[in-house]
């Protein structure tokens, strides 16, 4: 009496796994492995061209930060600058007081000379 | 006795070749331990097609696992473990989608509708086993279709549930007196 059930459940098994298509359940189950696998080398050969591609670039990085003077341009274009005389500049070599650089003290000084223009008021 | 150390021999050697990436040896170990899985996955759920899915899972996930494996002569029932857990959470599952849909009865009378054009070649058997377990707890379907399904011993099964041989005897003892009420019909 005590195992009529289990002879019950194991009768309701047994029909139903009668006509139970077996290769067919293995074959999906390699088939999903098979799936498992290339997605696991695709992940794989991302991760790896990843990393060589993070590597590459902490070596350029690395070399620019290292070596920021050895641009050939940046170089000739600081020592042409250091070089020059000052009196080629237009500028400095000017006599026209607007456009003389405000460099150095000034003084103002009163003139009582008429013919004198206003701007020769101006001694640097 | 031989003839078991050798069927250990030859699980250990498979499931080495497994871990390896042998695919062909995983092959075999599923050709070995199927039905088994089928019969105790049948035997918690009622449904074939979901058995069917149970097991399909729990097979990928022991090939996921294999690492894990310390002791490879133990991998049928390490294997029943995994099914059985699946089992359960395929349980649980339907037992929400039961309480959603007794919320709604428009969904519940469509899904009638569904069930009753679906199985229309099920036989009352099938149907009342598969009510039948739904009636009963995780813990006693596990007991009953590992023990009273499969035919593991009590200890086994003790082992696989986490639990102890008194403990399961109990499991067994009240899902046959469940059983014996739910399909009364069907046992005279």
């Amino acid at each position: 009496m005590d195992r009529e059930a289990d002879e019950l459940l194991r009768q309701n098994a047994e029909r139903q796994l009668a006509d139970f298509d077996w290769d067919r359940q293995r074959q999906a189950v390699m088939k999903r492995l098979g799936d498992a696998g290339i997605r696991n080398a695709r992940r794989t050969v991302a991760i790896r061209i990843a990393a060589a591609a993070a590597a590459v670039l902490v070596v350029v990085v690395g070399y620019v930060v290292m070596h920021p003077l050895d641009r050939p341009d940046q170089g000739a274009a600081e020592t042409t600058a250091a070089s020059e005389p000052a009196e080629n500049d237009p500028l400095l070599a000017s006599t026209d007081p607007t456009t003389i650089l405000l460099t150095g003290s000034m003084r103002l000084r009163v003139s009582t000379d008429p013919t004198l223009a206003p701007h020769s008021l101006w001694e640097q | 006795m031989s003839d078991i150390c050798q069927e250990q021999d030859g699980i250990v050697r498979l499931v080495q070749s497994s871990r390896t990436g042998d695919r062909a040896a995983f092959d075999r170990l599923v050709l070995l331990h199927q039905r088994q899985a089928m019969t105790l996955a049948l035997g918690m759920l009622g449904n074939r097609d979901d058995a069917a899915e149970v097991v399909q899972e729990a097979l990928v996930k022991a090939h996921l696992g294999l690492r894990n494996l310390t002791q490879p002569e133990r991998f049928p029932f390490w294997l029943l473990k995994i099914v059985a857990n699946e089992a359960v959470s395929r349980r649980r599952a339907a037992r929400r989608r039961r309480i959603v849909t007794s919320l709604f009865a428009a969904a519940r009378a469509r899904e009638r509708l569904e069930r009753s054009c679906d199985r229309e070649n099920v036989d009352d058997l099938q149907r009342a086993v598969e009510r039948a377990m739904q009636q009963l707890t995780d813990k006693q379907a596990r007991a009953i279709a590992l023990f009273g399904l499969d035919g593991l011993p009590q200890s086994e099964v003790a082992r696989i549930m986490g639990c102890s041989t008194e403990a399961v005897r109990w499991h067994v003892h009240r899902a046959r007196q469940k059983l014996r009420v739910l399909l009364k019909e069907h046992l005279e």
